[in-house]
């Protein structure tokens, strides 16, 4: 059997991709037929220069929360955890304010169907209590819609499946990850704790600096109550692929029936893609990709499988057009194996016209304020990040009609938004990056 | 630029060393006369094949108690604090501490290690940003072995509580007002206290086997247990105390004025508040050691010979090849060869008799018994006990100093007895710089 053409000399593919997409440090991993293919290329960190490996640490962000979905599913079969019951039954505490705390599922966490408002990073500290601490502050969040009927990532929800395992295991959610799962499939290099990472190699994050030049990114303290969502966590690509490889298969984590259950959609996306249960299922071509992406400040990584195919793709990045990297590298593969690509059909552009005005004011959830504007041919959208020093982002939306808008940011023009969920007075919220945004003010 | 001459009788040691595989990384950084040097040999890291490099960082251990005292003496400067307030009014919230009872303890005693408190309690008490704090209240139990200064004997805890004291005088978390005296004051950026800024500089660490050792707990920041940093910057940090106008000065003369002179000891000869004095009770040569996660660290400062260096290793073997290449760095620095440590003259007793019976500290006992030839051997056990202290000989060189011979460590240290009863039996034994004292 010969290799598939976009696997062969793959080190000098990764190398070329690295060089065209000013990555600092780019690592790729590949499943295929059961085996596991690797590459890196570049270094870990721009000031000391060390050289990253297949085996190197990166920080995965939020592809931690289908790692987290899965201990959760594992609770589950083990009959700890009921994730059709109210997550207070388990948690003995309220999460969010009003009735919907009472109601709301650890399934409508994994799916992000919990309408939990959810970009809340709030430090609680570096101790073990971090989370249980977080649980406090989760109190007060707003849920932004009722549970079960829209699409609404939320972090915070993921911290909320975290805590809930913690109780569920009486152990740290840390200690959960290592030992329920980790040490399950292998993984002896993945970790949460910088002390341990520490030992390792292991990438920091790279953004322009003043000058333009890519440069360290200054020192971000990431929460640990935000860990099972995916602001802690350091993973390779080749253990990527293990955690991939053990979902395909099932039996190491889960059942093969509940990680299939887990590839199953639970709700749909505005986007054209659906989520199912920590994972985000992409049908392109007629194949169905099945992955997650996540990022942190200055890194980001992508996992996306194809399990009727076998086959995973895993890629770490510290920095630089990590997207073009991603897609240079593994749409070939998905190419030539699958005939399709993980992308999100494009929208018909033409613009609609609509009245505009209806939707202009001020969006907001925890995370961010979204400015909107009227404009001859759609919408003009100032968002102002609340968290981690991030500048503010301005970009246009044009009408696809039915409420739905399609924006440009930056390279990126397939990004879909979508005013739905009017309130009492008719004004709907504004779905943009995945997450729901109230209309503020009077 | 060509390798300075003094390295020529440095570099072979530490090229041998790390090529034996005893040590895993050395690095040294020396300040002559206005010039800079840094060297780095072995891999910082050995399992994941990271080299070292000169701006490499080392944890710098007890190294970190000079970096503390400046912080102490830096607030009574400012007249927050003084050295000879009492510990108890400096802190009322440690009133818990047993040894705290004693309102004769002073900031001062901590400073030099003659407070008489027993015990070097380093546990992990979380990592949080309050650990001090926390530690603070769960060393309740610890008390004294001697009244304050009476006896020198270093107390890690001594230099935990002047961590808390730096937070409650100077109204920040001990780890920030570290950092900013190292970044702001010292203009120091090679340096890192938390894992997450160890991740993004190259860290000397030290394995066990193919496994990484253990960082020491966050809770003993004060006294020296997770501060790392270049050789260059700790170098840099020993200059400003060759300065001879601006604030330096004062603090230098504080931290280096001798203090407590140790009974009889092998390694040191006097402490001053901040700084082992080393020639010339510390007139011509001061500094300080360090020990932990597997690294040594040696920070010397020469005034009058306008001289500091500072060295680490990680692994095996630092101490000795420190040893091996201190006779190259005062060479450089013009100072003569270090002052051997002999023992004061007097009479041998016939009989250790005295010596006999059982001596504690916080998780060590010490008993000193007859062996059946009629010599007298000392044996430690204890929760902190050395493993290697078992059945040593001791072998009278005064009437009140031993020399206790370590087979499996090929090395021979002093134990000494202090504070004679009416009988004429010692209630303290002295023994690598710490007390403990005659229970039976």
């Amino acid at each position: 059997m010969s290799i598939p053409a976009s696997l062969a000399y793959f080190e000098e593919r990764v190398t070329r991709a690295r060089d065209e997409s000013g990555v600092p440090g780019l690592a790729f991993a590949v499943l295929h037929r059961g085996e596991t293919i690797c590459a890196a290329s570049g270094v870990l960190n721009l000031d000391t220069g060390v050289a990253a490996r297949p085996d190197s640490l990166f920080q995965i962000g939020s592809i931690t929360k289908s790692l987290t979905a899965t201990l959760a599913m594992q609770a589950a079969q083990e009959g700890l955890l009921d994730i059709d019951a109210p997550v207070r039954d388990h948690l003995g505490l309220r999460i969010g304010r009003g009735p919907h705390a009472d109601a709301f599922t650890a399934r409508q966490l994994m799916a992000h169907t919990s309408g939990l408002d959810g970009d809340l990073f709030l430090d609680t500290g570096r101790d073990d209590d971090a989370l249980a601490r977080y649980m406090i502050l989760c109190g007060q969040l707003e849920f932004l819609v009722a549970p079960g009927r829209y699409y609404n990532y939320s972090n915070a929800g993921y911290a909320v499946l975290g805590r809930l395992l913690e109780v569920v295991r009486g152990k740290v959610y840390d200690r959960i990850l290592d030992e329920h799962l980790f040490a399950r499939i292998g993984a002896a290099r993945s970790t949460t704790m910088p002390d341990v990472a520490a030992f390792r190699r292991t990438a920091v994050g790279h953004a322009p600096g003043a000058d333009g030049a890519m440069a360290v990114v200054p020192l971000i303290h990431l929460p640990r109550a935000l860990g099972p969502a995916g602001l802690t966590l350091y993973s390779t690509a080749e253990e990527l692929i293990a955690y991939a490889k053990a979902h395909i298969a099932g039996g190491m984590l889960i059942s093969p029936e509940t990680a299939a259950h887990m590839r199953t959609p639970q709700v749909a996306l505005p986007e054209n893609a659906d989520w199912g249960l920590g994972w985000k299922i992409i049908r392109s071509g007629g194949t169905t990709f099945v992955g997650h992406d996540g990022g942190t400040i200055g890194q980001v990584a992508s996992l996306w499988t194809v399990p009727d195919a076998g086959l995973a793709v895993a890629m770490c990045a510290n920095g630089g057009h990590t997207l073009q990297a991603w897609q240079s590298i593994a749409f070939p593969i998905f190419r030539e194996i699958c005939g399709a690509t993980p992308e999100l059909s494009p929208p018909d552009d033409a613009p609609v016209p609509d009245d505009f005005a209806l939707y202009e004011g001020v969006y907001a959830n925890s995370g961010v304020d979204m400015h909107v504007t009227a404009t001859a041919t759609g919408l003009d959208v100032v968002a102002k990040q609340k968290y981690f020093s991030q500048p503010d982002v301005h970009f246009p939306m044009r009408a696809l009609g039915g409420g739905r808008f399609r924006a440009t940011i930056g390279s990126d023009d397939k990004v879909v938004t979508a005013f739905l969920d009017p309130d009492s007075r008719g004004r709907p919220a504004l779905f943009f990056a995945g997450r729901i945004h109230r209309r503020k003010g009077a | 630029m060509a390798a300075p001459a003094f390295l020529d009788d440095i570099a072979p040691v530490l090229d041998d060393a790390c090529r034996s595989g005893g040590l895993s990384a050395a690095a040294l950084a020396v300040i002559h006369d206005g010039s800079s040097f840094a060297f780095a040999w072995g891999q910082a890291n050995r399992v994941e094949g990271i080299a070292a490099t000169p701006d490499t960082l080392f944890h710098i251990g007890s190294v970190t108690k000079s970096l503390t005292a400046e912080l102490v003496w830096t607030l009574i400067a400012a007249g927050r604090l003084s050295a000879d307030m009492p510990v108890a009014a400096a802190a009322p919230e440690l009133s818990h501490i047993a040894a705290l009872a004693d309102e004769r303890l002073t900031i001062g005693h901590l400073l030099s290690h003659t407070g008489g408190l027993d015990g070097d309690v380093i546990f992990d008490a979380g990592r949080g940003r309050d650990v001090l704090r926390r530690y603070m209240a769960q060393i309740g139990e610890i008390g004294s072995l001697s009244a304050p200064g009476t006896y020198f004997s270093y107390a890690n805890v001594g230099y935990g509580i002047l961590g808390r004291i730096v937070e409650l005088a100077g109204g920040a978390v001990f780890e920030d007002a570290l950092a900013h005296a190292l970044r702001n004051d010292h203009k120091l950026s090679q340096l890192a206290i938390l894992p997450i800024e160890k991740i993004r500089r190259r860290t000397a660490l030290h394995h066990v086997g193919d496994q990484p050792d253990h960082f020491g707990p966050h809770s003993n920041i004060a006294s020296g247990t997770v501060l790392a940093m270049s050789m260059g910057d700790l170098a840099r940090w020993g200059a400003s105390h060759l300065a001879t106008d601006g604030r330096v000065p004062a603090l230098t003369e504080r931290m280096r004025k001798p203090v407590a002179l140790l009974p009889h000891n092998h390694r040191y000869e006097a402490w001053g508040s901040g700084f082992t004095l080393l020639d010339g009770n510390g007139e011509t040569l001061f500094g300080h050691d360090g020990g932990t996660a597997g690294t040594g660290t040696f920070l010397r400062i020469a005034p009058h010979h306008r001289t500091v260096w500072a060295f680490a290793a990680t692994g095996h073997g630092g101490v000795s090849a420190y040893r091996r290449i201190e006779p190259a760095l005062r060479r450089l620095a013009g100072l003569p060869a270090a002052p051997q440590r002999t023992p004061p003259g007097g009479p041998v007793p016939k009989d250790l008799g005295v010596y006999e019976g059982v001596y504690a500290r916080h998780g060590m006992v010490f008993t000193v018994t007859r062996a059946p030839d009629a010599s007298f051997v000392l044996t430690v056990d204890g929760d902190m006990a050395p493993k290697a202290f078992s059945g040593l000989a001791l072998q009278p060189l005064t009437d009140r100093v031993c020399e206790m011979r370590i087979p499996s460590l090929d090395a021979s240290v002093w134990v000494s007895f202090h504070d004679f009863d009416a009988h004429g039996k010692p209630q303290l034994l002295f023994l690598l710089e710490r007390m403990a004292r005659r229970t039976r």
